[in-house]
């Protein structure tokens, strides 16, 4: 239990006592906006984050997509906006770690998706022209699994189906 | 017996596709994390640890998952909430 407990984000009565370092915090937002700027281009880079959802029918699709796609982008940018309010508080609720969890995540995306990140793609190099990309990617693959293990611990028990 | 008349044939195709329940598929790819992807599944569907891990093993070792199904208004809401959290997630007719 003790080496699986959260380190970053701490369990509390308030939500999440917030060890990761201010300066982490504020790289992360930098990328946040970053991201926030992407939402309306039309760049390579975002589209895993407006996925098809009818794939054998376009006509649909295209209708989906005039609903969603504002929807998921507005909602992004809510998102960044909370990020924004919380960067450098002591203590998150779940909300804001949501949030953060949530954009880190599509900053992973549009990172593997430029980085064209592949199943087997287990070993990197960090010292190539993309040593950077690649670091960035990982680093934050590490806090959003942090955030995975301590916003776990808000899930209701549900008995085993 | 009576005279056969003429009558106004029901759209058969749209009925028939109205009955058959959608099914809403998540995909492997990878960059989202497994934990991620099995905590996505406990909080939007309310699954057990046990059924998250292994939709999300399915994902993962198969390359696909159904994980809800219903009509289409209720599966397109689904895709719509898993696109929310950056899952990879498209709906198909049930076969």
């Amino acid at each position: 239990m003790f080496f699986n407990s959260p380190r970053l984000f701490r369990p509390n009565r308030n939500g999440f006592a917030v060890q990761l370092a201010p300066e982490a915090q504020q790289w992360i937002l930098a990328l946040a906006d970053r991201l926030e700027e992407l939402l309306d281009t039309d760049s390579d880079d975002v589209r895993r984050l407006f996925p098809t959802a009818y794939v054998d029918d376009p006509e649909r699709d295209a209708g989906y997509q005039i609903l969603a796609r504002e929807e998921l982008a507005d909602r992004r940018r809510e998102a960044v906006g909370l990020m924004r309010q919380t960067v450098g508080q002591a203590n998150w609720t779940d909300e804001t770690l949501t949030a953060w969890m949530g954009i880190i995540n599509d900053v992973r995306l549009v990172l593997g998706t430029r980085l064209d990140i592949g199943e087997d793609d287990d070993e990197f190099d960090f010292e190539g022209p993309e040593g950077e990309l690649h670091l960035m990617y990982h680093q934050l693959g590490y806090i959003l699994h942090e955030i995975v293990e301590s916003l776990t611990t808000t899930l209701p028990p549900v008995d085993e189906d | 017996m009576t005279a056969p008349v003429e009558v106004q044939q029901p759209d058969v195709d749209s009925v028939v596709e109205e009955d058959r329940p959608w099914v809403v598929v998540v995909w492997n790819d990878p960059i989202n994390l497994m934990s991620y992807v099995a905590f996505v599944f406990r909080k939007l569907f309310g699954f057990s640890e046990a059924k998250a891990n292994k939709l999300m093993l399915d994902v993962h070792e198969k390359g696909r998952a159904s994980v809800t199904s219903g009509t289409r208004t209720e599966a397109e809401r689904d895709v719509f909430r898993l696109h929310g959290e950056g899952l990879w997630a498209t709906m198909e007719h049930d076969s």
